[in-house]
């Protein structure tokens, strides 16, 4: 018998070896597919039991803040004006925004310390996210939400010195307090509040593009700024019409005055020339020596050179920033022709925009033509108080567009339109303003967007502001006043 | 073990005791800082509770059984300090009532050994064993009560207290078989007819047991206590291959299972989605599937330091404090946890083997075989069935889940496999 129970007591022990390499396997081989799968319910109760970091603003007023409820706690969210910035953070519904993607953060998974993580795994604290200190002024914000309304649109403001955004606001937006409520009524509600327009939406710029065409033909020195020229009759480019409209009432102008006056023939006749030697004065004018040298050379040469620009503002790349932005575009055909590059060059064709491109491209040139790096989060603190600085103002700007000196000069165009030209509107008592106004056509029988891009105070910048009102009509009657708010509240700062 | 005469007292035991009782004291300990961040006033009394009656057993062992083997005690008080913590952990309520049924488990282990003549004396009684088992699971069909609803009726209720008759039949079988293999011992091993290089077993002979084991499987089978029948069908086969010597027995068994489970796969539902769902647990995560998937996703959870005493979420997993004991605590204790309690098992069964290889009766021997591999095999079909080695059959973690009846036959089982061990070596073969 002592053989068999020998044989027996080997056999039960070669069971309990493969139980012991079974535990190995799922509690050490196969353990993190299963635990980041989605039939692990764990997730959400660690996070429900962590006491997650707040959001503040620059001022360090709490713009998201942890109330008990039941169990746990629950999310209070201060401005609901932020939304689009601050996002949301919902157990039943996940989370967006600044909540979702500095969840590290937040959650406290990226602890600051490899003591506070070590301490964190032995005595089972509760878990205490870091906070989030954000460059957002609430103020700027809610005056930039209040400028919203009840329209559709954006608007985007920022220290053009360093990148810090003071205000990012899309319209409509939603209160994040009651969204467990709310939800299925939001789904279903027109405009898509969910939808952050001024980091997501891509719009027609309208005049407002003018600034990237004029700063090519400015910073190559192929136009004459002190030599007026006559614009009074349409010119047609292939079938394009392109007419002197604009600036009917100032038929002679400089090409200053063109800026602020948004001659539409001007800059689509600029963008086409900008391949060619200059001055361009002469194919700008009403009587321009027969052919125009494109129709014999091509287009291709003032076509790079406008890509050129238009990409050192950020067209046609993903911007960095600490949300997602979708990239603005020139076109989505592949190849260019002389109408398309004409039509471009006022501000219409294919041209899609953010409207923080927008901001930025206005911030290029309140600071000295290099483009500053845009950012939202500007450090994060510890539950024990250490701080980890996540951006340095200015460090990182992104790019010379232009020399100090096509910036002066295009401040000075955009000075001229607010304070004689179209942008009149956006006018401070004692503050010059620089800006540019836009119109943009969204096809017929549709009420144009309306758009305003500028900075204040002309001489020393410290904000850079775009606005844009969807289906409004035209910039200088609906964009500017509003952008004018914002302006006026971040200069109170 | 026979160091009795060299000893005087049982040191060993004594000392080894000293492990279950800090680890109770340490789990509740944590549990209770973990919780309110300062001991229950009563935890000490609970825990003093538990260290008189396992020190009381251990005094009453040194006076009555001296020579009994030392390992044992220790191996059964550690898995219920273990069993104590969890049910602390996940069902506060039921500590005190595990407590209660571990007094009357282990006053129950010394009345039996107190009034036991002598292991010999259990020999006669083979067929009133195996009728009185199959009487008391038959009651299940009569008077059986399902208290937590798992479509099982698989325990009778005296007043607030339950009892699982299967977990007694545990017991009663092994007797049986013990007993009544002893008889047929030489007939089995001498085998029946050959078939070609095949023997079969003297069906004859075997005929009464086979009449038994079927009887009783057809009644847990009919009242769908799978892991039971798997667990006596296992532990018929382990005490047949002992007694007969005869591997070709255990593999006509085994094939008589596999045949078994695919027929029962065909005619039964309830079969049937036990195996889809040991195949491919994720064809219905979220029905059918859940319980198994919870148990690994606690596994993983656990990881190799677990999460901690009340730092995870056990309570994901249905049924956990039962059949799942093992997932909880491989989630909060992790695979240190997982693999000590593991450990636990293999001691006890190097123990109750290292007793039946002591030279004693052929009787005694296959009890303490019996008695060893019931416990082992038991605890392997649950840990089998929640890590997905084979298809999961619900039935208790000896010593460790939470279940009075479960408790009070194990250490019965215990209390005979001391007896047995007590017993003086004897020259078997003259």
């Amino acid at each position: 018998m002592d053989k068999a129970i020998v044989r027996l007591g080997t056999v039960l022990l070669a069971g309990f070896v493969v139980v012991a390499l079974a535990l190995g396997y799922w509690q050490v081989a196969a353990a993190p597919g299963l635990v980041d799968g989605p039939y692990n319910p764990r997730l959400l109760a660690e996070a429900a039991r962590t006491e997650r970091g707040r959001i503040l603003d620059r001022t360090s007023k709490v713009l998201v803040d942890n109330a008990p409820a039941g169990q746990g706690s629950k999310r209070v969210y201060a401005l609901p004006a932020a939304v689009h910035v601050t996002g949301y953070f919902s157990p039943r519904y996940g989370a967006a925004g600044l909540e979702q993607r500095f969840d590290d953060y937040l959650s406290g998974a990226r602890a600051p310390s490899l003591v506070d993580r070590v301490r964190d795994r032995l005595l089972h604290e509760r878990r205490r996210g870091s906070d989030l200190v954000l460059t957002l002024d609430a103020r700027v914000q809610a005056v930039a939400a209040e400028a919203l309304g009840e329209r559709r649109g954006a608007i985007v403001a920022l220290d053009p010195r360093s990148g810090a955004v003071l205000a990012l606001a899309s319209a409509p937006g939603f209160d994040p307090n009651t969204l467990d409520q709310d939800w299925s009524a939001l789904q279903r509600s027109e405009g898509d509040p969910f939808f952050n327009r001024a980091l997501q939406a891509t719009y027609t710029p309208g005049s407002t593009f003018k600034i990237v065409t004029a700063t090519a033909a400015v910073d190559l020195g192929l136009v004459d700024l002190d030599q007026p020229f006559a614009c009074s009759k349409p010119v047609a480019i292939d079938l394009l019409q392109v007419d002197c409209r604009n600036n009917a009432h100032v038929p002679n102008l400089t090409f200053q005055q063109a800026f602020a006056w948004s001659s539409n023939r001007t800059f689509a006749l600029a963008g086409l020339a900008l391949g060619f030697p200059g001055p361009m004065n002469r194919w700008l004018t009403d009587e321009p020596p027969e052919p125009y040298p494109w129709k014999t050379r091509g287009i291709a040469a003032s076509a790079a050179r406008l890509e050129e620009y238009a990409g050192r503002f950020g067209f046609g790349r993903s911007l960095p920033f600490d949300l997602p932005v979708s990239i603005s575009r020139l076109k989505t055909q592949p190849e260019w022709t002389a109408d398309l590059l004409g039509q471009t060059a006022f501000g219409q064709g294919q041209l899609a925009e953010t409207p923080l491109q927008a901001a930025l491209s206005a911030a290029a040139i309140a600071n000295g033509g290099r483009l500053p790096a845009p950012y939202l989060v500007a450090e994060a603190r510890g539950p024990d108080g250490t701080v980890q600085r996540l951006h340095e103002p200015g460090e990182d700007a992104l790019e010379q567009v232009m020399s100090p000196a096509t910036a002066a000069r295009l401040q000075a165009f955009m000075v001229e339109s607010v304070e004689r030209g179209y942008a009149g509107k956006a006018a401070l008592v004692g503050v010059q303003v620089a800006g540019k106004t836009g119109t943009a056509e969204v096809g017929a029988g549709r009420t144009p967007h309306a758009w305003f891009v500028g900075y204040a105070p002309a001489d020393k910048p410290v904000v850079a502001v775009a606005a844009i009102l969807e289906h409004q009509g035209s910039g200088s009657d609906f964009a500017a006043p509003a952008a004018r708010e914002v302006l006026a509240a971040a200069l109170r700062r | 073990m026979s160091d009795r005469a060299s000893w005087g007292w049982r040191w060993r035991e004594l000392l080894l005791l000293g492990f279950p009782c800090a680890m109770l004291l340490l789990g509740w300990l944590s549990i209770d800082l973990a919780r309110t961040g300062a001991p229950d006033p009563a935890l000490w009394t609970r825990w003093l509770v538990f260290v008189g009656l396992v020190l009381g057993t251990h005094g009453w062992l040194a006076w009555r059984y001296p020579s009994a083997d030392q390992g044992l005690l220790p191996i059964g008080a550690a898995l219920t300090a273990l069993s104590l913590v969890v049910v602390e952990r996940l069902v506060p309520a039921l500590a005190d009532r595990q407590l209660a049924w571990l007094a009357l488990a282990l006053g129950a282990m010394v009345l039996a050994l107190s009034l036991l003549p002598s292991i010999r004396w259990l020999h006669p009684w083979q067929y009133t064993w195996a009728l009185a088992g199959l009487g008391l699971v038959g009651l299940t069909f009569v008077a059986g009560v399902d208290p937590n609803g798992s479509g099982a009726r698989l325990w009778l209720g005296f007043g607030d207290a339950l009892f699982q008759p299967s977990e007694a039949l545990k017991l009663l079988l092994v007797l049986f078989f013990a007993s009544y293999l002893d008889d047929k011992r030489e007939l089995l091993a001498w085998g029946g007819p050959r078939w070609g290089r095949l023997r079969t077993p003297p069906l004859p002979y075997l005929a009464p047991l086979l009449v038994m084991l079927a009887l009783c499987l057809g009644v847990v089978i009919l009242q769908r206590d799978l892991g039971a029948a798997l667990l006596y069908f296992c532990l018929f086969l382990a005490l047949l291959y002992v007694a007969s010597g005869r591997a070709s027995y255990v593999a006509l068994g085994l094939g008589g299972l596999l045949l078994g489970g695919a027929l029962m796969e065909r005619l039964f539902d309830h079969v049937r989605v036990r195996v889809a769902m040991w195949l491919d647990p994720w064809s219905d995560a979220a029905g059918r599937g859940y319980q198994v998937i919870q148990a690994l996703v606690a596994f993983a959870s656990g990881g190799v330091l677990g999460s901690g005493l009340t730092y995870g979420y056990p309570g994901y997993i249905p049924a956990v404090h039962t059949d799942f004991v093992i997932a909880a605590i491989g989630e909060e204790l992790g695979l240190i946890g997982s693999l000590g309690t593991v450990a636990l098992y293999m001691l006890w069964l190097h123990r109750g083997l290292a007793i039946a290889l002591t030279r004693r009766s052929s009787f005694s021997t296959l009890l303490a075989v019996g008695l060893t591999s019931a416990i082992s095999l038991q605890a392997l079909v649950i840990l089998g069935g929640t890590l997905r080695l084979i298809p999961l059959t619900g039935i208790t973690l000896p010593f460790v889940s939470y279940g009075g009846s479960s408790l009070l036959v194990n250490f019965l089982m215990l209390g005979l496999l001391l007896a047995v061990s007590a017993e003086r070596p004897v020259d078997r073969h003259g």
